[in-house]
């Protein structure tokens, strides 16, 4: 039966919105088996599965919200590599002294990993001219998501040393090139 | 459509596969008449090119997130709504056919001698096309009107292979009746 034009409006509307989500629908998905992988040999399961639910929930939203969003998602997946791959090579690692301070090679990884995939964003980012607040936000959390289950392995100073890494590698890159 | 409006609907469908929402209403506005007269034109009658039209504005939209923004709109969006406007015209053909062979089945018990002997006329008329057919043909229409078992195939190849029966069977009617 043939409907009024504002009843076709607002089912075009939710047509749009579910088109979306399914079409978030798939990336998403493929992250769950690398979420279930993470989880076998996190240090806190526990955290694996909180980032990784994270990881996922926030692929699907930011694909299915669209613009700066989602450019954001594939960019910071693969920015999350460094931080996820470096220091699970690393874990088994023991630790690197200088004189007196001794640090692990694990917690090492993590702050090189967090610099890589800050130096990574930072210089996308500085790329984009509107929103790139917006990107650096999107990209950035699932980064630091999908580098957090391996940081773990040395602790809380590992995660707090992907943070840092992370700041410290996208600052210089977004301050140089910002407009004066 | 013009070549104003066509790169208007180009800017708007790369806006919506973007995911920005303030291009869904002007797209809406730019394409209902589009669908309208393109499903009126192709089904020529309105009730049904109105449905028609309605069914793919909708199907345009779920799919707007997949559109490939490197193809040109217009034939994107015509060939949703000629795709709509044959599922309907193929619905209601095997509507009329289905009501049919349910008439067919129904013994009436108000049937004059006169009527009956009309419909064994019919009937035998209807066997002698059918004997002219090839036997997979035979066997198709058949099963399709519940009078032999239906032959062991996926359904999608069952129902190609009726359409194509009942095809040869109104053209061999013609030929020997001349109508239908």
């Amino acid at each position: 039966m043939a409907l009024s034009e504002a009843a076709l409006f607002a089912r075009a509307r939710r047509a749009y919105e579910r088109g979306r989500l399914q079409a978030a629908l798939w990336p998403a998905a493929l992250l769950v088996p690398v979420v279930a992988w993470s989880w076998t040999w996190c240090r806190y399961p526990a955290l694996a599965v909180v980032c990784g639910t994270a990881l996922v929930a926030l692929t699907l939203v930011f694909r299915w919200r669209g613009r700066v969003w989602a450019r954001g998602v594939g960019p910071g997946l693969a920015a999350g590599l460094p931080p996820l791959v470096v220091p699970f090579l690393m874990r088994e690692a023991s630790q690197v002294c200088v004189g007196e301070i001794c640090c692990s090679l694990c917690l090492i990884g993590c702050v090189g990993g967090g610099l890589a995939a800050g130096a990574i964003l930072g210089r996308r980012a500085a790329s984009i001219g509107e929103g790139r607040g917006a990107f650096l936000a999107a990209a950035g959390t699932l980064a630091l998501l999908a580098g957090a289950p391996a940081c773990a392995f040395a602790g809380v100073a590992g995660l707090a040393g992907l943070l840092l890494g992370f700041a410290g590698g996208s600052a210089p890159v977004l301050l140089a090139r910002s407009p004066a | 459509m013009d070549a104003a409006h066509r790169q208007e609907l180009q800017d708007l469908l790369v806006r919506l596969a973007d995911g920005d929402r303030a291009a869904f209403p002007p797209a809406f506005t730019l394409l209902w008449p589009v669908a309208r007269a393109f499903a009126r034109s192709f089904l020529r009658e309105d009730a049904g090119a109105e449905d028609a039209a309605q069914q793919a504005l909708v199907r345009v939209f779920l799919r707007a997130a997949e559109f490939d923004v490197s193809r040109p709109a217009l034939p994107w969006v015509l060939g949703v709504v000629a795709n709509e406007c044959r599922t309907l015209r193929r619905r209601s053909q095997r509507r009329r056919e289905a009501s049919l062979a349910e008439a067919d089945a129904r013994p009436d018990p108000a049937a004059s001698p006169e009527e009956d002997a009309a419909r064994r006329d019919l009937e035998r008329a209807a066997l002698s096309v059918l004997e002219g057919l090839p036997a997979a043909d035979v066997e198709a229409i058949l099963a399709h009107i519940g009078e032999a078992e239906r032959p062991d195939l996926p359904p999608p190849t069952f129902r190609k292979r009726v359409e194509r029966a009942l095809k040869r069977l109104r053209q061999a009617w013609s030929r020997r009746h001349g109508t239908l």
